[in-house]
């Protein structure tokens, strides 16, 4: 019962996102992906309002922590009303009925094999239980970031200066709980992916029509499931972060990418993923600079659009730093050395460790198929740069960070490199659509 | 058009399906029996270690401290980091840290969780065995330094 409490908890995230997913703006998405955005966006808020209120000293509550970041969505709202609000188009029109039943099935079995898989145990992620688990057990008793936990040497595994989203939803989890569940934070696996299986359909709707769009949605949600199963990522940050990087691509690749608040909901997404792991700061980072590149008529006037991409991350990591540095703890993301502090030898080592590594995750299915998806649409549209560039720049930004160890990094890339290039699988998965010409949406009628 | 709608669902089709295929490929009577712990039919070994620490949790009482020791250093540093998430309101105190010996922390707990060592780890006239748990045992030492 607790996990159930522990779980379903999460859902007030759909709540505080309201007040801002709610606006007519985004009237053109299909409700269940509105509530799915809602629920994104709300749990990015509450993450911000928690951090917040550590910085000035407000113990953490479960109803005033949704009341704050409800009151953050109303006050994004209100800027959205000084925004100009391009028309939306709506859903596409009913039809490809065959391919949509098929493809929700698919989906279905995917978010179920990731059910199975989560509740018989064999999906969790031994992070769960060595500090993501611990830490928001310790936060939810503190009812705040416990500063003299994190700062204790005997505490260095808990990795105090990971960003705060996915300990801050446990925590906020515990709270209305009363305890941390365990069972609760595996679940969060299959529930997000069934969020995503819910949310991406309708996200990627307005550009490729309803059947296409669910095809692509089923083949993005089988990839991460069946990643997920074999990458063991029940209860740490992988799912979360998946998520958001999905919708923010998404949002970025679609025909109302042009609209400031698009722009502001996919910036908030990005901060959902710079602040629920390290690897997300890059991401964002590289998502939205390919983004002016893949879309340059959706990008003008380029300073207000940057603003609305990358304002929301740098509230949310700056907040995260102060608190840091102010107590002392952190004044950055650790790292693995000095930056140019390279072993250029070991590049072929890291190479063929990533290679068995991704190998021995389901023969390296999660990746390969939606690889053969793509190029079996090419050629594809300019858009490809932002989901194929992204990836690209993950790559290297992996690869570099595997050389910075002097010692053979085998051992750590094999537990490491299934989970940290999922989102790889992820953009591969939704540069399939992007057919160039041939795949255009169909007319409505 | 149609030849990628099928290329997706085809795509789809191979991921969903190759997991549930694995679920199914093995007797049906293992896969529906509940795990004890989150990791059951992740790491056995991991599994285990879970199991000790939460028949341990019984016999520490809330606010004492204690130290997990175990013959392999990667796996006493395993059940180090685990005890914070099954034994709430206790001071774990690591004996060794990745390994390397701490000054005096493990040495100043009041309870020894000792797992998988085949006799005491210290002599009789220091410790005292409060419980036999699975996979170990739980000992209260007589006057902690």
């Amino acid at each position: 019962m607790t996990g159930l409490i522990w779980i379903a908890s999460l859902l007030l995230t759909a709540l505080a996102g309201f007040p801002l997913v709610g606006h007519r703006a985004f009237a053109g998405f299909p409700p269940p992906t509105r509530l799915v955005l809602a629920g994104a966006s709300g749990a990015v808020l509450l993450s911000f309002a928690m951090t917040v209120a550590v910085l000035t000293g407000i113990p953490w509550n479960v109803p005033w922590l949704v009341v704050a970041a409800a009151v953050l969505a109303a006050g994004l709202r209100l800027v959205l009303r000084r925004l100009p609000v391009s028309p939306v188009r709506g859903p596409s029109e009913a039809g490809g009925g065959v391919i949509v039943v098929a493809a929700s099935v698919l989906s279905l079995a995917a978010v179920a094999a990731a059910l199975v898989a989560t509740v018989a145990g064999a999906a969790t992620s031994p992070d769960l239980l060595f500090f993501w688990g611990p830490k928001a057990q310790q936060f939810a008793l503190a009812r705040a970031f416990d500063a003299a936990f994190m700062r204790d040497e005997l505490h260095h595994h808990m990795h105090a200066y990971y960003p705060p989203l996915v300990t801050n939803l446990g925590a906020f989890a515990s709270m209305a709980a009363g305890r941390m569940s365990w069972t609760g934070a595996t679940l969060t696996f299959p529930l997000l992916l069934a969020a995503l299986a819910i949310g991406l359909p309708g996200a990627l709707d307005g550009r490729l029509g309803r059947a296409r769009a669910a095809a692509v949605a089923s083949l993005t949600v089988a990839a991460i499931a069946y990643l997920g199963i074999e990458a063991d990522v029940a209860g740490n940050a992988e799912m979360t972060l998946l998520l958001f990087e999905t919708l923010a691509i998404a949002l970025l690749l679609s025909e109302t990418a042009a609209s400031a608040p698009t722009q502001l909901l996919a910036g908030i997404l990005l901060a959902g993923a710079a602040a629920a792991k390290v690897e997300g700061l890059p991401f964002a980072a590289a998502a939205t600079a390919l983004f002016f590149l893949a879309r340059p008529e959706a990008s003008r006037p380029f300073w207000p659009a940057a603003a609305r991409l990358l304002l929301p991350a740098a509230a949310m990591l700056s907040a995260w730093f102060a608190f840091g540095a102010s107590r002392r703890i952190f004044f950055g993301y650790s790292g693995y050395g000095r930056l140019l502090d390279l072993y250029p030898d070991h590049f072929g080592l890291v190479l063929s460790a990533v290679g068995r590594s991704l190998a021995a995750t389901g023969h390296a299915l999660p990746w390969l198929v939606p690889l053969a998806c793509v190029l079996l649409a090419l050629p594809l549209d300019r858009r490809w740069i932002l989901p194929i560039g992204t990836a690209a720049i993950l790559t290297a930004f992996f690869l570099f960070t595997y050389i910075h160890r002097a010692e053979d990094p085998s051992l750590w890339i094999s537990w490491s490199a299934p989970r940290i290039f999922s989102p790889v699988a992820v953009l591969l998965s939704i540069a399939a659509s992007l057919a160039g010409g041939r795949e255009s949406r169909p007319a409505r009628p | 058009m149609t030849r990628l709608r099928l290329a997706w669902l085809a795509g789809a089709a191979v991921l969903a399906l190759f997991p549930l295929w694995r679920f199914f490929a093995r007797p049906l009577r293992e896969q529906l029996r509940l795990p004890l712990t989150p990791v059951d039919r992740v790491d056995g070994a991991r599994a285990r270690q879970w199991q000790f620490l939460e028949e341990s949790r019984a016999h520490v009482p809330p606010k004492s401290s204690f130290t997990v020791l175990a013959e392999d250093p990667d796996v006493e540093m395993a059940l180090y980091m685990m005890s914070y998430g099954v034994l709430l309101d206790t001071l774990p105190l690591p004996t060794r840290y990745y390994g390397n010996p701490t000054a005096y922390s493990g040495r100043e707990a009041k309870y020894v969780l000792a797992f998988g060592l085949p006799e005491a780890p210290e002599p009789a006239d220091r410790l005292r065995l409060v419980a036999r748990v699975a996979g170990g045992a739980v000992y209260e030492r007589k006057s902690p330094r």
